[in-house]
């Protein structure tokens, strides 16, 4: 008995290797064309396909432009063979760290710029400088691929070792999305066009018995480090003067004590955003915030475009709303105030990288102008605007209605030389550890665990550590600075 | 020896997968994690960096945070974890009425069969909700009190998590607390009868020396959970708001795969685990259980 169940699992075992072979071989028979994995994943929404392209109320978006267009690409090169994920990794280091470093990620995968630029330098991502150096064959009289695109949002991708890995697909449409209704009962006749009449806007609001004012992220942060910062940017944008401020050019600012960690300037930031939390209610950490705007308990949120979408879909709303620009600093709400930063997006979001696993199955080239495909102007916008959440990434292409007063806004701002969104975001770009280091440090700040003294003390020795990290890890030739 | 592997050679190598599987996911992991503690290892290059990351353990400001929040999780998570339970086990097992308590026991199990995730949402949506129409801040607006900040307020966010799941009966341990108790035997039970013995002093002096086995799991496993687990930050708070919640499980976690510094998660991985040998063996030095006291 013993015996035979001994032969039993050994025969079991060897025939599971051998079907297990047998497959293999009958696959790579069959494996004629190049396959291009992609991951689909986006920013705020994902390209991937949904089961089904039914318009229910468990599936209000349905969406399969992505397969469509890959479809349309598969025809114009037959050789290749193109599959989507059903479900993008999301974009998450933990999700793509082990499939970059077993080299078995998607040929294209998404991550955000910010996730990535820890990633780099190990040869998961290939470089696409070249690229984008060449015409894109898609788009008419095109002389370099790179020229379609917004040239201070296509540096800011740029890494920390100054290449670009990624293709953007679209941009953040962004602002404050406000209760018409709530405003009216609190007797606002005007929007707030400065910080500090945003202030004076949640005291009335608050005043009225209802909660003033919300963030999702930290998007406001990220404009108030611009607005106060700007007008250094002369000073700091010296290495490659093309309008922000990049890893490099803020290290060596602080080297050089332009950026000052525990300086007037940086002060006057905390102290302005723990200002803007005046109103917040209680607990507004774990709060539900679309949750209760939608509810018409919140008067103004922060928002892209998605909660646009989603408060103008939303069947149980039962208030009017209206969509405003961020309030700018002025020279009355702070003396480090007065430049404007261009408001309506906050930049490119969905970047595709081009990974190891591409070179290795030799389906570089083909991924590449896959993408030149898919930026394409009328291409990107199919892409994108299907969605209704994002706004194309090419230059030309056109934008969802719903969308265009903030692109207005973006261009006006333009016009009136306004600065950039990345002008200065020094937690954005010096990596993962410090960005969460300081979103930390400022929630404790906000919520008074600690001093601003204590803040600025902690943020010192978090930036000494990690700009000296950044310096080595990156061999930055700090004498040319 | 030879003679034993003809004999029994079959089943050692039945025995090889497994044992190959145990090597290949369990084995080899630990140990080069062991190794990479000494390195700069970022999933891609390692370079031996001596002692350094146990130097940056010494001066981690938020690792030194999150020790503390462990400290206090493990203390509230040994109290919450076993008193109710053997209170709850030692009423049901002096309940007369056989089959109103065999009635009692089921209903007591069914809430371990909720999935955790769904209990921490419940709590963390619904209960602890911040806003005034949350659960607990509505009790306490009707009660005349001030609503909380629950999750979202630092100086609460510990203590909400130690509420989850309040009244913290039922479960496994409450079942293997009973089985402890109904497997006393019946002699020592009568004899103390015989001798006078209260309910109280039976408790006291019987049944809490004859659970001590399981006692004594419980705390070396609670302990054990207490220092690698981080579920709850990884699926809820995130570690905060700030560092209020933060743990060491968590921070290493961070370390790897957000910051992508493993050499340093594993040196913190390392201290974790001989910080648990040694509480393990302290444990195991002066608790004893039922058995190593008669024995």
């Amino acid at each position: 008995m013993k015996k035979l169940l001994f032969s039993v699992f050994f025969t079991l075992l060897l025939s599971a290797l051998v079907f297990a072979g047998g497959q293999q071989e009958e696959g790579s028979k069959e494996a004629v064309k190049k396959k291009i994995i992609i991951d689909g994943g986006g920013g705020i929404v994902q390209f991937n396909s949904t089961k089904s392209m039914e318009k229910t109320d468990a599936n209000p978006y349905p969406y399969n432009e992505l397969e469509t267009l890959c479809t349309e690409w598969e025809a114009i090169h037959p050789e290749y063979e193109v599959e989507i994920l059903d479900q993008s990794y999301g974009g998450g280091s933990d999700k793509i760290i082990p499939l970059l470093a077993g080299r078995k990620a998607p040929d294209l995968l998404f991550t955000l710029t910010i996730n990535a630029a820890d990633l780099g330098g190990k040869g998961w991502f290939l470089p696409l400088d070249e690229y984008y150096d060449k015409p894109n064959p898609y788009i008419e009289g095109n002389k370099k691929w790179k020229d379609i695109f917004v040239p201070s949002w296509f540096d800011a991708m740029s890494f920390p070792d100054g290449h670009i890995y990624s293709v953007p697909l679209d941009h953040i449409p962004i602002g404050i999305i406000y209760n018409k209704d709530i405003f009216e009962k609190a007797g606002i006749s005007s929007l707030p066009e400065s910080f500090g009449e945003l202030m004076e806007t949640q005291k009335k609001i608050s005043d009225a018995g209802f909660i003033p004012y919300f963030p999702l992220y930290v998007w406001y942060d990220i404009f108030l480090e611009g607005s106060l910062f700007a007008d250094l940017l002369p000073q700091i944008d010296v290495l490659r003067p093309d309008g922000w401020s990049d890893a490099e050019e803020i290290v060596r600012a602080y080297k050089k004590g332009i950026w000052e960690v525990d300086g007037v300037r940086n002060r006057e930031y905390f102290r302005m955003l723990k200002e803007k939390t005046k109103y917040y209610p209680e607990g507004w950490q774990s709060f539900d915030a679309f949750g209760n705007f939608l509810q018409g308990k919140v008067a103004m949120m922060e928002g892209v475009g998605i909660h646009l979408r989603m408060t103008r879909d939303d069947q149980q709303r039962e208030f009017n709303f209206g969509y405003m620009p961020y309030p700018l600093v002025t020279k009355e709400d702070s003396p480090f105030g007065g430049k404007g930063i261009v408001r309506g997006s906050a930049g490119y979001s969905s970047t595709w990288f081009l990974t190891n696993s591409a070179k290795e199955k030799g389906t570089v080239d083909g991924a590449i102008d896959l993408m030149m495909f898919l930026t394409e102007p009328s291409n990107n916008a199919r892409l994108v605007n299907t969605l209704e959440a994002m706004m194309p990434a090419s230059l030309d292409a056109e934008v969802s209605p719903l969308f265009e007063p903030l692109v207005d806004k973006a261009v006006e701002d333009m016009n009136n030389d306004f600065c950039d969104w990345h002008v200065f975001n020094s937690w954005g770009y010096l990596g993962s550890e410090y960005y969460e280091f300081f979103l930390q440090l400022v929630q404790k700040y906000e919520l008074s665990q600690i001093t601003i003294d204590e803040a600025l003390a902690q943020l010192a020795e978090q930036t000494e550590y990690t700009v000296e990290e950044m310096i080595q890890k990156n061999n930055w030739d700090t004498s040319a600075w | 020896m030879l003679k034993n592997y003809k004999r029994y050679g079959q089943y050692y190598l039945l025995l090889l997968p497994a044992f190959i599987l145990l090597i290949i996911f369990s084995y080899y992991p630990s140990f080069s994690g062991l190794i990479y503690a000494f390195t700069n290892w970022d999933a891609a290059t390692a370079s031996w960096v001596g002692l350094d990351n146990f130097k940056k353990i010494l001066n981690d400001r938020i690792l030194k945070e999150s020790v503390s929040n462990m400290l206090i999780l493990i203390g509230a998570g040994l109290v919450i974890g076993n008193v109710p339970q053997i209170f709850l086990a030692e009423l049901l097992f002096n309940l007369k009425n056989r089959r109103l308590s065999e009635r009692y026991r089921f209903l007591f199990t069914l809430t371990s069969l909720v999935p955790m995730v769904v209990i921490m949402l419940i709590w963390t949506q619904l209960v602890l909700n911040p806003s005034p129409e949350g659960l607990m801040n509505s009790i306490l607006l009707k009660l005349g009190g001030d609503a909380k900040g629950w999750f979202g307020d630092p100086q609460m966010a510990l203590f909400s998590m130690i509420l989850v799941g309040f009244p913290w009966v039922g479960g496994i341990n409450f079942l293997i607390y009973l089985a402890g108790l109904q497997g006393i035997p019946e002699s020592v039970l009568d004899a103390s009868k015989i001798d006078g013995c209260g309910t109280m002093r039976r408790i006291l002096f019987i049944d809490f020396p004859l659970i001590r086995s399981q006692l004594k799991f419980f705390i070396i496993m609670g302990i054990i959970m207490g220092i690698q687990g981080f579920g709850f930050q990884l699926l809820i708070t995130d570690g905060g708001p700030g560092t209020s919640t933060m743990v060491p499980g968590m921070w290493m976690y961070k370390n790897a795969f957000k910051y992508v510094k493993f050499g340093y998660a594993s040196s913190i991985g390392l201290v974790m685990f001989v910080s648990i040998l040694i509480v393990t063996l302290l444990n195991l030095k002066f608790i004893k259980s039922t058995e190593e006291e008669v024995g």
